[in-house]
């Protein structure tokens, strides 16, 4: 059963369901408040038909009682008032099989002194009544009008009220559940339409506040990273084999030109040379590329241990200048916080070492090996790392891309690089909860700024 | 040692906080000090506003987690010679207002940029400087570098900002 279809039917449901609830209920009240009523008037009658017949002669009252009555009662149907004497113990059988009324009618009166029936549209009403020392039992009937006319119009009128809100309730519900699924059923075929072959399609926006905008606005963020994504990967496995397919040309040419004629030795150690540099370059990239697939991979789970963040910058520190001796690394300790225990991360010691060789690597490299300025700090929940260098910087429509790999500025033309050094900080950074922020002016230098969360050890 | 109470005009920015650096940086005797950090609020006077005041509501309404995080950073760096820190915004509309402020405070002296020009945290927000130093509290000034840098507005900022000689 589709969502549309169930809104239908409950908001059908409900609408109708409710008009008969108040139906019923106005029909119920209304015939209610009629027998009331229309007890009251017989027992007026009963009331005013004792005073003037039974006491006739005895007072003056009964005379303008009677003057009243013919003025301004109104006659109503079939009326008609009994009035039968009711010494104690006498039977009332007969005149209950005249009157047709059951004998307890004729009980209750006596036990009550009044009672109530109703015979299809004849009403009854009895009252006791004592004039003087003698009682009476005083019988008012006469035809409801309500009963035989208005009952039966209430009821046909309700009816027809309810026909016509089962269709208005159908229709409303209808339209409804129509004009509120309708979007959304837009949505999905405009969504279905959409395949990896043609990701440019976007949903079209039409509303702009409500849920539905909402939606539309998420789906087509999610195109837009979707598509991004197909073009990266597109792109870096172009890259990837551009890069790799460099050493190889390199080595085939000179397998090739060596093998054309015979040479000397001293033509094949040249040659062997050049291939086996070439080959070492292959191996290179393949390694970071390894890397970077591994590290970019969430599901392999890397030992993480206590790592001090201070000791692991010092032993970079050595790396690199053990790698490049002309390297700069001034490590400014002034920031340190005075409680060590603030400088603890959790992480793992190899990526994290290679992360920060990666990026001080790059601030000397792109500063022509200037001094590059470390500074650590810690607040209660971060550690900082800033690296700066005053190199080259990066131009500021360029640093969006600095973390695609393979992606080389344009001002890198000079500097040896693959481009996959960044990506790989990136990731490394990622795995152990941290971020990294890298700010630039052009020709003025870089600042790397990293923050990893302190691992909270209690030594 | 008694403890020095001190005032800080800040604008909730990173860079603002070199002063508080400078300042921490350069005490060699080993000092106490309880910091204020305060920030100037024109307060809305409607009645609704007033009755739903919350002085933490306000501060957190103007400040920032990088300025958090490098107030923090300082903290740590510094934590023997600060015997607390906080944040404080001042509502009041003229100087005597102001010299109230200072004399409920217990102020003792001022630190105020003579180069930093303050930026805006909120709508309603002014620099107290002015007060500072028209009052007759003492007041250092802090001469603070002013060269391009790449990191502004990061935490790198107060990392990597070497304190400058007063």
């Amino acid at each position: 059963m589709s969502t549309q279809l169930k809104a239908t039917v409950l908001l059908f449901v409900s609408l109708f369901s409710l008009i008969v609830l108040i139906s019923g209920f106005v029909y119920l009240s209304v015939s209610n408040y009629a027998y009331d009523d229309f007890y009251k008037l017989l027992e007026i009658r009963a009331l005013t038909y004792a005073k003037i017949e039974i006491e006739k002669d005895t007072s003056s009252y009964a005379r303008q009682m009677a003057e009243i009555k013919n003025e301004y009662f109104e006659k109503l149907p079939l009326e008609q008032v009994v009035a039968i004497s009711a010494e104690p113990g006498k039977s009332f059988a007969g005149y209950a099989d005249r009157m047709k009324l059951p004998p307890s009618f004729f009980n209750e009166i006596i036990a009550k002194g009044k009672a109530e029936y109703n015979n299809s549209s004849l009403f009854y009403k009895g009252i006791y009544y004592k004039s003087g020392a003698t009682p009476y039992i005083i019988i008012a009937s006469a035809q409801n009008y309500f009963e035989t006319h208005h009952k039966a119009y209430l009821k046909k009128t309700l009816i027809l009220a309810v026909a016509l809100t089962f269709l208005l309730a159908f229709f409303i519900s209808y339209f409804f559940s129509r004009s509120v699924f309708n979007p959304i059923t837009k949505i999905t075929e405009r969504v279905k339409q959409i395949s990896s072959e043609n990701l440019h399609l976007r949903l079209p926006e039409q509303s702009k506040g409500d849920e539905l905008g909402t939606l539309t606005r998420t789906f087509n963020d999610m195109l837009d990273r979707i598509e991004t994504s197909f073009e990266t990967q597109n792109n870096f496995i172009s890259n990837a084999s551009h890069e790799l397919r460099t050493p190889l040309t390199a080595i085939i040419g000179e397998g090739d030109v060596a093998l054309a004629k015979l040479r000397t030795s001293e033509e094949y150690i040249d040659t062997i040379k050049v291939m086996l540099e070439e080959a070492e370059k292959l191996e290179k990239k393949t390694k970071a590329l390894l890397f970077l697939a591994q590290t970019g991979f969430n599901g392999k789970i890397q030992k993480f241990e206590k790592v001090r963040i201070d000791q692991l910058l010092w032993d970079v520190k050595d790396t690199i200048e053990k790698i490049n001796p002309q390297s700069k690394i001034h490590i400014d300790t002034t920031m340190l916080p005075e409680n060590p225990r603030k400088l603890k991360v959790r992480g793992n010691e190899q990526l994290l070492h290679l992360a920060f060789t990666n990026i001080i690597m790059n601030a000397c490299k792109y500063s022509n090996y200037q001094t590059v300025d470390i500074s650590i700090g810690a607040s209660d929940t971060k550690v900082f790392i800033a690296i700066k260098d005053t190199g080259i910087g990066i131009p500021p429509n360029e640093v969006k891309y600095i973390y695609d790999p393979f992606f080389r500025a344009s001002n890198t033309n000079n500097y040896e690089g693959y481009g996959i050094g960044l990506p790989l900080t990136q990731n490394i950074i990622r795995i152990h909860g941290g971020e990294i922020h890298v700010s630039s002016i052009e020709n003025k230098g870089t600042t790397v700024q990293i923050n990893l969360p302190v691992g909270e050890f209690d030594f | 040692m008694k403890t020095k109470r001190i005032l800080i005009p800040t604008d909730f920015s990173v860079s603002s906080l070199n002063v508080l650096k400078t300042v921490l940086g350069s005490n060699l005797h080993g000092e106490k000090y309880d910091i204020i950090l305060l920030h100037g609020i024109r307060m809305n006077d409607s009645i609704s506003d007033l009755l739903f005041f919350s002085k933490n509501n306000l501060l957190r309404s103007v400040s920032n987690p990088e300025f958090d995080h490098a107030l923090m950073v300082l903290k740590n760096k510094y934590a023997s010679s600060i015997q607390n820190i906080r944040s404080d915004v001042f509502t009041g509309y003229n100087q005597s207002a102001f010299n109230s402020y200072l004399e409920a405070n217990r102020i003792d002296e001022a630190y105020v940029s003579e180069n930093y020009c303050h930026a805006k945290a909120g709508k309603q927000s002014f620099d107290v400087s002015p007060y500072i130093l028209k009052s007759n509290l003492k007041v250092n000034g802090v001469r603070l570098a002013t060269q391009e840098i790449p990191e502004k507005g990061q935490v790198a900022e107060i990392l990597l900002n070497s304190v400058p000689a007063r």
